[in-house]
């Protein structure tokens, strides 16, 4: 072991100091370097929005003072893109952005990629997905082979779901990296409807988080073909895929007969029983009274308070519930019609 | 058959001024569109006085029973023109209310001695004086020649005024709220100018003392925004006694129904979801300001 | 005499130098852990994930609880701050814990709050809930009028209001940046509920300029007292909860700023009522609750998430913080002693607990032993001189060389700071750390073990002090 001595120690805090020193003085420059990168990045927005707008909206021709000449310009021009794509939709300027990058931002793109720095070859598959630079395509396959991690190979995926859904449901196969259920669906919502409903074909084969996702995406797209999708799900042997299924189907809220649903009226898990009285919300009544009072006098609390709920929101629902508080005898199911009697006026 | 009719309850032309001017202000006030006709008798040479006098009579009874409540008849001076304005109606929808009368006319046996010619002034702006109407309508009928039921125009009054309106642009990203000042400024809409002015937070903009103005004044702005954010800046707004003048676009990123509705009911006339696109704000816009004027 | 007096200094002399070398050696793992994951993200931009995550599909809601306790003046920025949060879906609850001041009519006046019949779930036994309010400008910003019962109480009452999955807790008197909520959010999202509490890094606002809750200018602060507070913050949050996050053992997440899930934190029994630390024992009760289930959950802390608090600006409120800090964690620590090297609890027990007890708890003890230790040899004469220099070293590397190292750090990575002058002044003042700001929170902290020793039996009217002071913990 290394003798403490006064000497020595003088001589690590020597060393030490130096090397904060040089650190102090390193960091100093490098914010020198910023505030310039900053500079010539603000001229260029300053000097060139006016000019995109033409070009971007009006129509006018190109100039070529447009075009980046370096880093910081490069910036100013993410910058402005990502205004444009985050608050207008249009085709046209999506298209022409496009075109754009594909021309003069491809280079910096694809320098980046070779970057030593996670970051910077982060920041630049981002920017591959975000400006549709699909020349790109072809580097992104060979970056894909070289050793990169979870994070990189996600935002590959997503690059080949937007360029190549065919290569985007094999690389999702084949790939044996889990990500989780939200980063799922940010893919799963870019696909086309006829590239996402494959995912449907071979369900059984999808790990768990596809599926979950698969089906929440299905719901949000509010698709009326993925209802039958959804629907043959509801027989399936995994619990929470029938949970998520009928959470979907709640979601998109068309609900044509109520014969698959009748079964889960009974069923074992309470989950299950909640999400049926939620569903039967878009059903008229006088189909689903019966069961939704079954429900009501469920030894569950969230079931029954949903189940008083959906038969609340029915203009005739108040009076059922009050028949129903004249005619029972099951003191927590009165409780909760009472409750949501009560609650039903409150908010008038 | 006796078709002697007792002098018609009809207003004459001293008493009608008055009103005219009312009316012709709350034109301004209210955007909404009056248009005047006057008749003439286009036989009038013919027949004895007794005749001419049982005529303009029955006349004046046809009119009354085909007004509207809301229509003001009257009959001028020299007895030989009736007036009528039309509230909150445009020409062509008085045009059709005189095919519609005419061919009555020309049918019903009853009718057979009237025999009328009129004309048509749409009123948009308060630069008409009773008189004057009634000299500019009453030169357009003097024609001995006119035929039977031709309908004159006279067009000098149908422009409506230009009314400046305010517009407040409130976004926090910059080069997003340039977009839309350019857009704004180059919209062009007939009969109203706009002077745009632009806002980083909610707090700028309730500081700026610029909606306290009486004029109309648009409010594009972004749900989220530093330093009072726009559901704030909507209940002051629509707490203001004169919240009327307001018309209020919501811009979110949030595409969730529970808060489109909250918007709705604070009183916003129209919630978009970014990204949007911008011909599609300038059509709303642009039919916002088409449905003031009829 | 003599031979026992050059006994004790021998005997005093070699602990405390090999206390401050393991000390140092544990501070330099931790603050190369930390440089590796925090150098990965150099310059990475954020954005990307912001934008996508602001729509509620990619997101879950979360309830904010702000507790406040007179806290008229701040109160109202905090809800401002929380309306412009960058997040798709929130719930603001406002718990008024029986203020004596006007806190309860300020919020009514500004949101408008009406009152409304509400019924709630008692997930946790509180004080008794007087009347809830809610917005007419903001559908979801709630008031909660309560008894008196502390902060923890009040925070339960939150939970027991809230109708979201998570819950995040924000101090009366802080600031939120509007993307705070969805980054420290992020881990939770992305692991699938794996991570069930999340703790965001807190920044000092004095010298930033705030208005509405928004921070419009950040300057260095005039006050060397503050300066010194904000890089003992730093150096906390790189020698300590970044390479402890990493793996899994994170004891404190500031309870000024942090996300819980609600059905752990309900079913580890929500905020303990009768501690100082209860943010502190939440998260102890959440790891054992992870232990007792044999669940794979973890609790991080989350490097940029920004909650802009006020740190105490004179002496007096600073040691009463500090103070209190420590004998909340002595407290907190004694409670859950059993838990120290038992192997029942991974490596909580074997390293966490280990850790805070050595470092963070009876630390400043040894250290001010080594203050005096130092004074005393001087007076001693020669023989000890050369253990009281090598002492004196060890405490520059140990104070000023780490402090140095920490500003420099963040600035390169964080850039909170960015004028040259201002890093410039950091680092001059850090200098002068060791002979005044350290002895004093020292001394502090000392007072903070002795006052938990002493006055073990009347934690009862402790409680009481609650949030009103501003302090939070680091």
């Amino acid at each position: 072991m290394i003798k403490l001595s006064i000497p020595f120690l003088l001589t690590v805090s020597g060393i030490l100091l130096t090397v904060l020193f040089l650190f102090t003085i390193y960091i100093l420059v490098q914010r020198k370097r910023e505030i310039r990168f900053a500079e010539v990045r603000d001229t260029f927005l300053q000097n060139s929005s006016q000019q995109w707008y033409n070009y971007l909206i009006n129509d006018e021709i190109f100039s070529i003072v447009l075009v980046p000449r370096e880093r910081a310009q490069v910036a100013a021009i993410e910058i402005i893109f990502s205004s444009y794509l985050k608050n207008i939709s249009n085709e046209k300027v999506e298209h022409k952005i496009k075109e754009f990058s594909n021309l003069y931002l491809k280079k910096y793109y694809e320098k980046d990629l070779t970057s030593k720095r996670w970051s910077i070859r982060m920041n630049a598959l981002y920017h591959i997905a975000d400006l549709q630079i699909e020349d790109l395509l072809e580097t992104c396959l060979q970056f894909g082979k070289t050793k990169i991690s979870e994070e990189e190979y996600f935002q590959l995926l997503k690059i080949y779901s937007l360029f190549q859904p065919e290569l985007f449901i094999e690389k999702i196969k084949e790939s044996n990296i889990h990500y989780s259920e939200s980063e799922y669906r940010r893919v799963f919502v870019l696909l086309e409807d006829d590239v996402f409903i494959r995912l449907f074909e071979d369900f059984n084969s999808w790990t768990t988080n596809i599926q979950f996702a698969a089906i929440d995406t299905a719901a949000v797209k509010r698709n009326i073909q993925y209802i039958d999708r959804l629907k043959q799900l509801l027989t399936h042997e995994v619990p929470e895929i029938q949970i998520r299924a009928l959470k979907g189907l709640y979601e998109i809220g068309v609900i044509d007969e109520i014969d698959p649903y009748v079964p889960f009226v009974t069923s074992d898990m309470w989950e299950i029983r909640l999400m049926v009285a939620k569903i039967f919300k878009h059903v008229p009544l006088n189909y689903t009274y019966a069961y939704l009072e079954q429900l009501l006098q469920d030894e569950n609390w969230w079931v029954r308070s949903q189940a008083a709920k959906t038969i609340a929101e029915n203009r005739d629902g108040i009076a059922k519930l009050q028949q129903f508080m004249e005619s029972s005898n099951d003191p927590y199911a009165i409780d909760m019609a009472r409750e949501t009697i009560v609650r039903k006026r409150g908010n008038k | 058959m006796n078709k002697l009719i007792v002098a018609e309850d009809i207003m004459q032309e001293h008493e009608v001024k008055g009103y005219f001017e009312i009316l012709r202000e709350s034109v301004i006030r209210s955007r909404l569109t009056m248009t005047a006709v006057f008749f003439k008798v286009a036989n009038s040479s013919q027949g004895t006085d007794i005749e001419r006098n049982q005529v303009n009579h029955q006349i004046s009874a046809f009119l009354k029973s085909k007004i509207r409540k809301t229509d003001l008849l009257f009959q001028l001076a020299d007895g030989m023109h009736w007036g009528i304005f039309f509230l909150q109606s445009s020409e062509v929808e008085v045009k059709a209310f005189l095919k519609r009368i005419f061919a009555i006319l020309t049918q019903e046996r009853e009718f057979q001695q009237i025999a009328l010619k009129a004309s048509v002034t749409e009123i948009r702006n308060n630069n008409v004086d009773f008189e004057t109407l009634l000299e500019k309508n009453k030169h357009k009928l003097a024609d001995e020649e006119q035929p039977t039921w031709s309908v004159e125009q006279v067009t000098d009054y149908r422009v409506q005024p230009t009314e400046q309106v305010k517009v407040s642009i409130i976004e926090q990203n910059e080069i997003f709220r340039k977009v839309l000042e350019t857009t704004l400024e180059n919209l062009d809409i007939p009969h109203y100018t706009f002077d745009v002015s632009t806002y980083e937070d909610g707090y700028d903009f309730l500081q700026s003392d610029n909606y306290k103005s009486g004029h109309m004044h648009l409010v594009l702005m972004n749900d989220i925004l530093p330093r009072k954010n726009g559901l704030e800046i909507l209940h002051v707004l629509r707490e203001m006694p004169n919240e009327k003048k307001f018309i209020i676009y919501m811009m979110s990123e949030r595409n969730s129904e529970g808060a489109t509705l909250n918007a709705y009911e604070g009183g916003v006339d129209e919630y978009i979801v970014k990204p949007f696109n911008l011909r599609l704000l300038e059509a709303k816009i642009k039919k916002t300001f088409a449905r003031f004027w009829l | 005499m003599k031979v026992f007096l050059d006994f004790c200094m021998w005997f005093f002399g070699g602990f405390i130098l090999f206390y401050m070398l393991f000390v140092i050696v544990s501070y330099c793992a931790m603050f190369v852990i930390a440089m590796l994951v925090m150098r990965k993200r150099y310059k990475l931009d954020p954005s990307e994930y912001d934008d996508a995550h602001t729509d509620a599909f990619y997101s879950k809601p979360v309830s904010l609880l702000v507790p406040a306790y007179n806290e008229e003046i701040g109160v109202v920025d905090t809800v401002y701050s929380l309306l412009n949060l960058r997040y798709p879906q929130t719930e603001i609850i406002i718990i008024n814990d029986g203020s004596t001041d006007s806190t309860l009519q300020t919020v009514i006046e500004h949101f408008r709050m009406k009152p409304v019949d509400k019924i709630v779930r008692t997930h946790i036994p509180t004080k008794q809930v007087k009347q809830i309010y809610e917005s007419e400008i903001y559908k979801n910003c709630i008031l909660v009028d309560k008894e008196n019962g502390g902060k923890a109480d009040a925070l339960n009452v939150g939970i027991n209001v809230s109708q979201y999955p998570y819950f995040c807790s924000i101090d009366g008197d802080s600031i939120l940046d509007e993307k705070s909520l969805l980054r420290v959010m992020k881990p939770i999202v992305l692991s699938d509920g794996e991570v069930i509490a999340a703790g965001g890094n807190i920044r000092i606002a004095n010298g930033a300029k705030m208005q509405l809750g928004s921070v419009t200018e950040t300057h260095l602060s005039n006050n060397y007292l503050v300066i010194m507070q904000i890089i003992e913050y730093a150096r906390a949050f790189l020698m300590g909860r970044i390479a402890l996050s990493k793996y899994n053992l994170v004891l404190i997440i500031s309870g000024a700023f942090s996300v819980f899930s609600k059905e752990w934190a309900v079913e580890a029994g929500g905020y303990s009522t009768n501690i100082i630390g209860e943010d502190m024992e939440l998260v102890v009760n959440i790891h054992r609750l992870i232990r007792k289930k044999k669940e794979k959950k973890r609790i991080e802390f989350v490097p940029d998430p920004v909650c802009w608090t006020e740190a105490p600006q004179s002496l007096g409120v600073l040691r009463n913080q500090r103070r209190r800090w420590h004998q909340g964690l002595f407290e907190s620590l004694w409670k859950h002693k059993t838990m120290t090297l038992n192997p029942k609890y991974g490596l909580i027990g074997m390293l966490s607990f280990p850790y805070f007890w050595l470092v963070e708890c009876l630390g400043p003890l040894v250290e001010l032993g080594g203050y005096i230790y130092i004074v005393v040899a001087f007076f001693l004469g020669e023989i000890y001189y050369e253990v009281a220099i090598i002492l004196l070293l060890l405490f520059v590397i140990y104070g000023v060389i780490f402090s140095i190292a920490s500003i420099l750090f963040e600035a390169w990575i964080l850039n909170t700071y960015p004028k040259p002058r201002e890093l410039l002044r950091m680092i001059l003042l850090a200098f002068t750390e060791i002979f005044w700001y350290r002895p004093l929170t020292l001394f502090w902290r000392c007072e903070g073990l002795l006052r938990f020793v002493l006055r073990r039996s009347d934690w009862g009217n402790m409680k009481r002090v609650g949030i009103g002071e501003k302090e939070k913990s680091v």
